[in-house]
C-alpha cells in the first residue's frame, strides 16, 4: 500500500496505518537541524511513525528520535519510506509530507551542525 | 606559536569499566539523579541557545534535541534498572552511540559522534563533579594538549594560562571550537594524524600555528629560536589586535585593503571580529558540493546574499565553482584521469558544462543588481591558462541582462583572474586589459611552477612560493597589472605571513586576501613596511637563485 506521497490511503478497520515515500531535498541531505524539524513535529502527534532509507536499505527507525534518523544517513536525493500506525497516523503523515516538501530554506540547510 | 610539554587527552573512555561500587541508592534513586542532572543540562543549553548567533544556538537546540533522545534516554533507564549508578549508565550509553556514529560510513554523520559525546560530557559532569572538565581546567601551565577532537564544551573549559596550543588528529574541529580557541589565543593545528596521541607524555613540544607545525623535542638551537620569536610575535600580536579595526596604510602612505578568506557560510561567524576589509575570496564549492543537482540561481542568490549581509566592507570576491577530477559531484559525469591537477579542473571543467558557468555568472549578476545590495561583487575566474577562456567568460557575461550596465558602474561588478598556472603569469600583459583585477594565487602557482605536489611529503618542500621561479612569475604578473590600472591581490599561505608581506609590496601587490586569524597581523606588518625599502628588497629576492636566500632576507640573523 505504498503510495508516492500522502493522498487517499486506504484505511484499515482496527489500528490506523498509513505509509508515504518522501525525497529528502535538503542539499546538505537529513543532517542534524533538518532532523530535528523532523523530530519536532513527528512529536507533535500519538502515532508511532518509522522512517527507512530506501537508497541505503536501512533498517527501520523510530522518526521521533533525532539519533536514529541520523543512522538513516539521509542524503538529497534519497527516498525515505514513512510508515505510521495510530489514532492520529494520517495526519502526522500530511504533517511529515508537507515538511519534506516544503523547499527548503538555505538558511537551514546551510547550517554547521 | 606555544611551547610546552605534551599531555593526551581522552574525552570518554571507551566502553567502561564497571569500576564504581555498586551504588548504595536505589535504581529510582539514581534514575532521580540522572532526571535532575539532564534537567540542569538542559537548562544550560536553553542558556547557551540565547547567544546572538543563529548558527551556534541552532547547535545548541539540535544538542537539548540529543539529551531528550529516546534512544540514549532508554539505554539510559535500562542500565540504571540493572542496578548500576546514573553516571556509569550515562558514560555507558553515550560511549555505545558515539560508537555506533563513528561507525557509519557516510562520514558527515559518522562525524556527528561529536554532539552526542558533548551532550554525554555535560551529563557526566554534572553526574560525579569530578570529571573533564576538570580534568581540562587542572593542566599544569605550558601544556601542550593532543587530542582525537575537542567539542565545545571541552573547549569552554580551556585556559591560556595553562594550555600552550592544541593539536587535534582529526581534521577540522566544529566551528565554535576553532572559535573558542582562537578567542583564547591558544595556537591550534589539526587534522594532524592519530600517530601523535601515542606520542609519550611530557615531552616538549613546539606548536607553531602559522605554519600548522608541531614539532616534537626541539634541538636547544631550534627551541631558543621559537622562544625569541614567540615574544617577538607576542608584541606583535597585541598591538596588530589592538588596531585590527583600524585601515592598513604603509609608512609611504599607501592603503592596502586586507581581505579574508571564506570556505563556507560558517566561516562568516569567525570574521566579524579579524578587521577584514572585504571578503577577498569565497570559496562557493561548499555550495555545489555533497548533493544530487547543482544549486539553482535563486539558491545561489540567496546564499551569495546571505554572505554579503554579514560582511566586512564593501567588496565580495566570488571565485567560480573550482572543482576538477580529484572532488568529483555526482551531477556531472564521472571523469577518470590520471592527473587531474592538469586535467579538466577550474574554468576548463565550467566551459564544459556552460549551464553551470551560466548559472552561477548569472546568480552574481543578480546579486549585484539588487537594490538591498551596496557593495562590490568581484566575479573571480580560477585555472585560466589560456587566453581564449577569458574572452568565453566575457561572452557568457556579455549575454546576461544586466551585466553590461553593472559593469559600467564604475565598480559595482568586476571580473578578475585567478593567476595559479605559469601560463597565465607569463602571458598577463596580454588578459591585463581584459579584465578588472588580478588575484594571485601562490599555493598553486608555486605547485604548478615547480612542478611539485604540495600534499607529496616527498616533494611538498620543493613547492615553496618563495622559490625565485615564483617571485618572478608574482612580479612578472604585478608589472601587467600596475601597467593595466588594476588591483593585484595575492592569495595564498604566503600571503598570511606577515614577515613576508614586505616582499610582495615590493612586487607591486596592492591588495592581500587571508585566513581571519591573521588579518590583523598582516595589517600591522602593512603599517611597518615602506615602499621604497620594500620594492629594494623585493629587486634583491629577484636576483637570488634559491629560496633559502630569498628566507634570509627576510629573516636576517
Amino acid at each position: 500500500m505504498d503510495k508516492p506521497d500522502p493522498g487517499a490511503l486506504p484505511a484499515p478497520p482496527a489500528r490506523q496505518e498509513h505509509s508515504a515515500t518522501v525525497t529528502v531535498r535538503y542539499p546538505q541531505g537529513l543532517h542534524l537541524r533538518a532532523s530535528r524539524d523532523v523530530v519536532r513535529v513527528a512529536s507533535q502527534y500519538a502515532a508511532d511513525i518509522t522512517a527507512q532509507n530506501l537508497s541505503r536499505s536501512s533498517e527501520q527507525v523510530d522518526v521521533k528520535s533525532i539519533l536514529q534518523l541520523m543512522q538513516l544517513q539521509a542524503r538529497q536525493g534519497h527516498v525515505l519510506h514513512l510508515q505510521a500506525a495510530g489514532p492520529d497516523a494520517a495526519d502526522a503523515l500530511d504533517a511529515l509530507c508537507a515538511l519534506f516538501h516544503r523547499p527548503p530554506s538555505l538558511s537551514s540547510s546551510t547550517a554547521g551542525c | 606559536m606555544g611551547i610546552g610539554r605534551l599531555y593526551t587527552y581522552t574525552p570518554l573512555p571507551h566502553p567502561t569499566q564497571p569500576r564504581d561500587v555498586e551504588p548504595s541508592t536505589s535504581p529510582a534513586q539514581e534514575w532521580q539523579r540522572y532526571l535532575d542532572a539532564r534537567q540542569k543540562v538542559d537548562d544550560e543549553l536553553a542558556q547557551l541557545a540565547k547567544i546572538d548567533n543563529s548558527l551556534v544556538a541552532d547547535i545548541f537546540r539540535v544538542h537539548q534535541e540529543i539529551l531528550h533522545d529516546r534512544l540514549l534516554t532508554d539505554a539510559v533507564r535500562a542500565a540504571i534498572d540493572r542496578g548500576i549508578s546514573a553516571a556509569t549508565a550515562t558514560q555507558q550509553a553515550s560511549s555505545d552511540l558515539v560508537q555506533m556514529f563513528q561507525n557509519l560510513s557516510d562520514d558527515y554523520f559518522a562525524s556527528r559522534a561529536v554532539d552526542i559525546r558533548d551532550v554525554g560530557q555535560r551529563l557526566l559532569a554534572h553526574l560525579n563533579g569530578v570529571s573533564l572538565a576538570r580534568q581540562l581546567a587542572a593542566l599544569p601551565p605550558n601544556t601542550v594538549l593532543l587530542a582525537e577532537d575537542l567539542t565545545p564544551f571541552d573547549a569552554t573549559h580551556l585556559s591560556s594560562d595553562s594550555v600552550a596550543g592544541i593539536v587535534l588528529a582529526g581534521s577540522a574541529p566544529t566551528a565554535h571550537t576553532a572559535i573558542l580557541a582562537r578567542s583564547l589565543g591558544i595556537p591550534l593545528i589539526c587534522g594532524v594524524g592519530s600517530a601523535i596521541l601515542h606520542l609519550p607524555p611530557g615531552q616538549l613540544a613546539i606548536v607553531d600555528g602559522l605554519q600548522g607545525r608541531l614539532i616534537v623535542e626541539p634541538d636547544e638551537e631550534l627551541l631558543e629560536s621559537y622562544v625569541q620569536t614567540r615574544q617577538r610575535l607576542l608584541a606583535f600580536r597585541i598591538t596588530a589586535e589592538s588596531h585590527s579595526h583600524e585601515a592598513a596604510t604603509t609608512l609611504d602612505g599607501r592603503r592596502v585593503l586586507v581581505h579574508v578568506n571564506i570556505n563556507s557560510q560558517e566561516d562568516m561567524l569567525q570574521i566579524a571580529s579579524s578587521g577584514a576589509d572585504g571578503i577577498g575570496l569565497l570559496r562557493t564549492e561548499y555550495l555545489f558540493q555533497e548533493r544530487t543537482t547543482p544549486p539553482a540561481v535563486e539558491e545561489q542568490i540567496e546564499a551569495y546574499r546571505l554572505i554579503s549581509q554579514q560582511m566586512p566592507g564593501e567588496i565580495l570576491t566570488v571565485r567560480l565553482l573550482d572543482i576538477g577530477g580529484d572532488k568529483p559531484v555526482r551531477y556531472l559525469p564521472q571523469m577518470t584521469e590520471s592527473n587531474p591537477f592538469l586535467g579538466v579542473r577550474g574554468i576548463r571543467l565550467l566551459l564544459q558544462h556552460p549551464e553551470l558557468l551560466r548559472d552561477q555568472l548569472q546568480a552574481l549578476v543578480s546579486l549585484s543588481l539588487e537594490s538591498s545590495f551596496t557593495g562590490v561583487v568581484r566575479i573571480l575566474v580560477p585555472m585560466v591558462s589560456k587566453i581564449v577562456e577569458v574572452y568565453r567568460v566575457l561572452e557568457v557575461l556579455d549575454s546576461i541582462p544586466g551585466y553590461r550596465e553593472e559593469h559600467r558602474r564604475e565598480g559595482r561588478l568586476q571580473v578578475g583572474l585567478m593567476i595559479e598556472v605559469p601560463a597565465a603569469a607569463l602571458l598577463a600583459d596580454r588578459v591585463a586589459p581584459l579584465v578588472d583585477f588580478f588575484s594571485i594565487g601562490t599555493n598553486d602557482l608555486a605547485q604548478y611552477t615547480l612542478a611539485a605536489d604540495r600534499v607529496n611529503s616527498a616533494v611538498a618542500s620543493l613547492a615553496s612560493p618563495l622559490d625565485p621561479s615564483v617571485l618572478r612569475l608574482i612580479a612578472m604578473t604585478c608589472q601587467a597589472g600596475n601597467v593595466a590600472e588594476i588591483p593585484i591581490s595575492i592569495c595564498g599561505e604566503m600571503a598570511g605571513d606577515p614577515s613576508i608581506f614586505p616582499l610582495l609590496f615590493g612586487l607591486g601587490v596592492t591588495e592581500v586576501s587571508v585566513v581571519a586569524p591573521a588579518v590583523p597581523l598582516v595589517k600591522e606588518a602593512v603599517r611597518q613596511t615602506d615602499g621604497d625599502a620594500a620594492r629594494r628588497l623585493a629587486a634583491n629576492a629577484l636576483r637570488t637563485s634559491r629560496a633559502q636566500e630569498v628566507h634570509r632576507l627576510l629573516h636576517p640573523e
